[in-house]
C-alpha cells in the first residue's frame, strides 16, 4: 500500500550513498536539474519542507527566492538559476540549524511523508527503528521490509478478489446496474447535517497520532499569525460525491437503499456497507471512501468582511483557524499558499500525483461555478495551489516584483458591513540605478465601489497613477478608498506597474547612446561627429575631450557618494591600463603576454573599469562605444546589482578581490 | 480503488482530462513572464588581474589616503607653495623621465604616475625630491601622495615577475 513511498525513501538513501547529502543537490544542479525519477525525492523533500512549516516557508521565500514566491522547479527555471545552488545551500543550512532532526535523508523523507500522513503509525515506527541503525544497514533493512510488504499486499489482493468474485456472479470488475437500478440509486440522498461520524477506535487512534505528529512538526516552526476570524463566522457546507463506488454497485439496490436510510438516520457522511466490515476488501473500500473527503465551502456569516488580499498563506492562515481539522486545512490550502497549514493527505496527493491532478480538475470544474454563484467571487480570482504554472504571478502576489520595481499592496484588514470604507495602499520602490518613471494601475474590487483617491485617477474601475523621478530605494506610496456594497467578497491583488529608467545627467556630460557602428564613421545622438574607435586607439571613451581627473572624481562622487574614493584610488588603477584613461584597452593577446591570462572577451578589455561588453556582449558597460561618464554609471550599477546594500558586488573586479574596500557604515 | 480504475470509461476520462491538463500547463508556461532582463553578474566572466599589484597592498595604502593626518605647519606651508604655483587648481607639480607628480584638487591629493623602470626606484626618487622641497617624511605620507603605474611600468614588473606596492617609502 505504501510501497511507492518506501521506494522513495530507498531512492533518497541511494542518493546519499552516491553523492553524500547536500552534494546530491549540487550534482543535480550540474546536470541542469533535469526532472528525472531520481530527482523526485529531493524536489519532493524541498517542497514538503516549504509547505511543512511556516518557518521554513518564510526562510525559503526570504533566503532563496528573494520575495518571489516560487517552488524549487520554478526557481530553477527562473532568473535565479545561476545562483540556485548557493541559495539552496543557504536555505538548507538554515533548516538544519533550526531542526537538526531533519539531517539525513531518511529523516527528510520521514518528515516529508509524515507531513502528508502517508505512512501508517506502524510503518513510521518501523522506519524510525531503521533510522537508528547504522547507515550501511538502513538500505538492506528497508529492502527486506519492502519485500515483506509486497508479499502481504499480493496475498491481500488475491484474497480480496476471491471474495469479490464470490459476492457477485458477474465479478466485481464487470458489475453493471440496470437503468432502473441506477435510477433507484440516484434517488438515494443523504442529508448532510448531523453529528460527525462515529469512527472506529482504530481510525480515531490513527487520526489522533497523525494530528499529534502534525502538531509536533508544526511546532518546530515559528508561531503562526493570530487569526482574525473565528469559525463562528463561517458556515461549513459539505457536498457528497454522487457516484456509487463499484463496491457499492455489487450490492442489491435494496441493500444500498437500506444502508443510505440507515446512514441518514445517523447523520453519516460516507456511503459504505452497513454493519461490521466483514472483509479486508470492504475495509479498504471504506478507508478509501473516508479519505476522499467531501468538498467544503465556506460562507461568511459573520459581521466582518473577509477582506484578506489574495494570495499568500496569510489569507488561509488568518481566514481559517488553526483549530480546524487537518483535513479542512488541507483543502483550504488550495485557496492560498498554505503558510499556516501542513497540507493534509488530500491536499498533498492532489498536488503530487497524476490521479490527484485529475481529481483536482474534476473538483475545480464542479466547485468553481458553485463558488462563483454563491460567493460572488471576482471573475478573475485564481484559486490554485501554490506554484502551479496555471497561476499567474501577477494575480497572486501581494508583493509584486517587476524587474527593478517592487510594488507592495496592503489593505484595511476588516470592516464591519456595507457602506464601510476600505483603504488600499500601494508602496512603490525602485531598486535600479539612476531614476525611473512608473505607471501604476489597480482595479476596484468587485463588491465595492470607488470612493476617492487623492493622487490617482479612476476610469471605470481602473485606478491609475503616474510617478516620476523615482529615486532608488526611496519608496513612494499611493492609495485609494473604496466603499463596500456587498457583504461578502474576496479581494484579489490586481495591482500592476510599468516603469522606464531615466539615465541621470552628470557633470561634464550627459546621456548618450551607442554609435550606430563601431568604426570611425560611427555616430550617435550625443556625438554626431562620430567616434574614433579601436583599433585606431582614438578618443572613443572621451570623444568630447571632457574628462579630467577632477571631473572623474565629481562623476564618481555623484554616482557613489560612499565609495567614490576607493573606486578612484584603488579600483581604477588596479583595473585599467593605462590608468585613468577611458580609452584604456588591451587585447586578449596583449593580456596573455602581459599577465599570462587572456580576457574572456575575445575583443579584450576596455575603459576605466575593464568591464568590456558585459554578459554575453549584451550590455556595453565600458566597451569602446561608451563615454567615460556612462562607464562610471555602469560600474556603479554593476557594483549595486547586489540587493544587499551592505555587501555590494565588488567581487566583479579582481582588483577589489585583491584589495577589498573598507567597511563604511 | 482498484475497481475504480478498472473501468474503461473512467480510464478514458482520465486520459482526456490529463490531455486537457497538459494543454493548460503548456499554455500557462508560455504565459508565465520571464525574468531575464537583468544582467546577472554571477555569471559574468571575471577579468583576471591585469595589474601587478601586491594583493592587499592597495587596501592598506588606501587607509592612509582616506585618513591623512593633519600636516605640521612647515609641511602645510610647503604644500601651499605647490598649490600657489598652480593657482590653487589641479595641475602638474613636477615631472622627470621616471615619474610625473600631479595635484588633483577634487581629491586634494598628489597623484604620482611611475613611467618606467623599477617602481621602487622611482618611488624613492619621488620621495627624495619631495623632501628636497622641504617636506618631512610625515609630510610626504600625509600630503598625501598616491602612486600608480603606467603601462610600461606594469610591463616591467610583469616581465621581472615582481609586484607593486603603492605605499610610499617610509609611510
Amino acid at each position: 500500500m505504501y510501497l511507492e513511498e518506501l521506494q522513495a525513501v530507498l531512492d533518497a538513501i541511494q542518493l546519499v550513498d552516491d553523492y553524500h547529502g547536500k552534494s546530491a543537490i549540487k550534482e543535480l544542479v550540474k546536470t541542469r536539474f533535469v526532472y528525472k525519477d531520481n530527482v523526485k525525492p529531493v524536489t519532493a523533500y524541498i517542497n514538503s519542507l516549504i509547505k511543512f512549516s511556516p518557518y521554513f516557508y518564510d526562510r525559503w521565500v526570504k533566503t532563496v527566492t528573494q520575495g518571489k514566491e516560487m517552488g524549487p522547479r520554478k526557481l530553477w527555471s527562473s532568473a535565479f538559476k545561476d545562483s540556485f545552488q548557493i541559495r539552496l545551500d543557504q536555505f538548507l543550512e538554515e533548516c538544519y540549524a533550526n531542526q537538526p532532526e531533519l539531517k539525513g535523508v531518511l529523516g527528510h523523507a520521514i518528515a516529508s511523508y509524515t507531513s502528508s500522513n502517508r505512512f501508517s503509525p506502524e510503518q513510521l515506527a518501523y522506519l524510525r527503528q531503521i533510522q537508528s541503525l547504522p547507515p550501511e544497514s538502513q538500505r538492506s533493512a528497508i529492502v527486506d521490509y519492502i519485500k515483506k510488504e509486497q508479499a502481504k499486499d499480493k496475498k491481500r489482493k488475491a484474497e480480496a478478489k476471491k471474495r469479490d468474485l464470490a459476492l457477485h456472479p458477474k465479478g466485481i470488475y464487470g458489475a453493471k446496474l440496470t437503468p432502473e437500478e441506477l435510477e433507484e440509486l440516484r434517488k438515494v440522498s443523504v442529508p448532510i447535517t448531523g453529528p460527525a461520524i462515529n469512527k472506529s477506535a482504530a481510525i480515531q487512534t490513527r487520526e489522533a497520532e497523525q494530528a499529534a505528529l502534525i502538531q509536533k512538526l508544526d511546532n518546530l516552526g515559528q508561531p503562526l499569525p493570530q487569526t482574525t476570524h473565528t469559525p463562528a463566522e463561517m458556515e461549513v457546507i459539505h457536498t457528497e460525491p454522487k457516484s456509487p463506488t463499484s463496491r457499492q454497485a455489487t450490492m442489491p439496490i435494496s441493500q444500498i437503499r437500506a444502508q443510505a436510510q440507515n446512514l441518514a438516520s445517523r447523520g453519516r457522511q460516507i456511503l459504505r456497507p452497513a454493519g461490521p466490515i466483514a472483509s479486508e476488501a470492504a475495509s479498504r473500500v471504506g478507508v478509501a471512501a473516508i479519505r476522499i473527503q467531501p468538498v467544503k465551502q465556506v460562507k461568511n456569516l459573520g459581521s466582518y468582511f473577509l477582506n484578506q488580499l489574495l494570495p499568500g498563506g496569510r489569507n488561509s492562515a488568518s481566514f481559517f483557524t488553526r483549530s480546524s481539522s487537518s483535513i479542512a486545512r488541507g483543502i483550504f490550502g488550495f485557496a492560498g499558499r498554505g503558510v499556516g497549514a501542513a497540507p493534509s493527505l488530500l491536499g498533498r496527493s492532489l498536488l503530487t500525483t497524476p490521479a490527484g491532478w485529475t481529481i483536482c480538475i474534476l473538483l475545480a470544474l464542479v466547485a468553481l461555478p458553485i463558488l462563483f454563484s454563491i460567493f460572488n467571487i471576482n471573475d478573475n480570482a485564481t484559486l490554485c495551489p501554490p506554484w502551479l504554472p496555471t497561476c499567474p504571478t501577477t494575480g497572486l502576489a501581494s508583493t509584486l516584483p517587476q524587474g527593478s520595481l517592487i510594488l507592495v499592496k496592503t489593505g484595511t484588514d476588516k470592516v464591519s458591513g456595507i457602506g464601510q470604507d476600505i483603504t488600499y495602499t500601494l508602496t512603490v520602490t525602485y531598486t535600479g540605478s539612476g531614476h525611473a518613471d512608473a505607471d501604476i494601475t489597480d482595479q476596484v474590487p468587485a463588491g465595492t465601489q470607488f470612493k476617492e483617491s487623492v493622487e490617482g485617477k479612476n476610469n471605470n474601475g481602473t485606478v491609475s497613477w503616474t510617478l516620476t523621478n523615482l529615486t532608488p530605494n526611496q519608496p513612494k506610496t499611493v492609495s485609494f478608498i473604496v466603499t463596500t456594497i456587498k457583504d461578502t467578497f474576496w479581494a484579489v491583488n490586481k495591482a500592476s506597474a510599468t516603469y522606464k529608467v531615466i539615465t541621470p545627467s552628470i557633470p561634464g556630460g550627459g546621456p548618450d547612446l551607442p554609435p550606430n557602428q563601431e568604426n570611425c564613421a560611427g555616430k550617435s545622438d550625443f556625438f554626431p561627429n562620430g567616434y574614433k574607435l579601436k583599433p585606431d586607439a582614438g578618443n572613443f571613451g572621451d570623444p568630447g575631450c571632457t574628462m579630467t581627473r577632477d571631473g572623474l572624481i565629481l562623476a564618481l562622487q555623484k554616482a557613489d557618494p560612499v565609495y567614490w574614493k576607493y573606486i578612484f584610488d584603488v579600483l581604477i588603477p588596479g583595473e585599467s591600463i593605462p590608468k585613468y584613461n577611458p580609452n584604456s584597452h588591451s587585447t586578449q593577446a596583449e593580456l596573455k603576454a602581459a599577465i599570462g591570462v587572456g580576457s574572456p572577451d575575445p575583443d579584450g578589455v576596455w575603459g576605466l573599469f575593464s568591464m568590456g561588453r558585459g554578459k554575453n556582449g549584451q550590455a556595453p558597460l565600458d566597451h569602446g562605444d561608451v563615454n567615460w561618464q556612462n562607464q562610471v554609471i555602469n560600474a556603479v550599477a554593476i557594483k549595486n546589482l547586489s540587493k544587499n546594500k551592505a555587501n555590494p558586488f565588488w567581487d566583479y573586479w579582481q582588483a577589489a578581490r585583491d584589495n577589498p574596500p573598507p567597511i563604511i557604515p | 480503488m482498484n475497481t475504480l480504475f478498472a473501468s474503461k470509461k473512467i480510464v478514458i476520462l482520465i486520459i482526456v482530462l490529463a490531455i486537457i491538463f497538459f494543454i493548460l500547463l503548456v499554455v500557462a508556461l508560455f504565459l508565465t513572464p520571464s525574468n531575464k532582463s537583468q544582467p546577472n553578474p554571477t555569471t559574468t566572466a571575471l577579468i583576471p588581474g591585469i595589474n601587478p599589484y601586491k594583493p592587499g597592498a592597495a587596501s592598506k595604502d588606501f587607509e592612509r589616503l582616506n585618513n591623512p593626518q593633519p600636516l605640521s605647519e612647515p609641511d602645510a606651508q610647503i604644500k601651499q607653495k605647490f598649490l600657489n604655483t598652480l593657482g590653487n587648481k589641479s595641475g602638474q607639480v613636477h615631472q622627470t623621465d621616471k615619474y610625473d607628480i600631479q595635484y588633483v584638487k577634487a581629491a586634494d591629493q598628489f597623484m604620482i604616475e611611475i613611467f618606467q623602470g623599477d617602481p621602487e626606484i622611482a618611488k624613492k626618487e619621488t620621495v627624495d625630491w619631495l623632501k628636497s622641497q622641504g617636506l618631512s617624511q610625515a609630510g610626504v605620507c600625509n600630503l598625501p601622495v598616491m602612486f600608480f603605474l603606467s603601462q610600461d611600468a606594469s610591463t616591467y614588473l610583469k616581465t621581472n615577475n615582481k609586484q607593486f606596492d603603492p605605499t610610499p617609502p617610509g609611510c
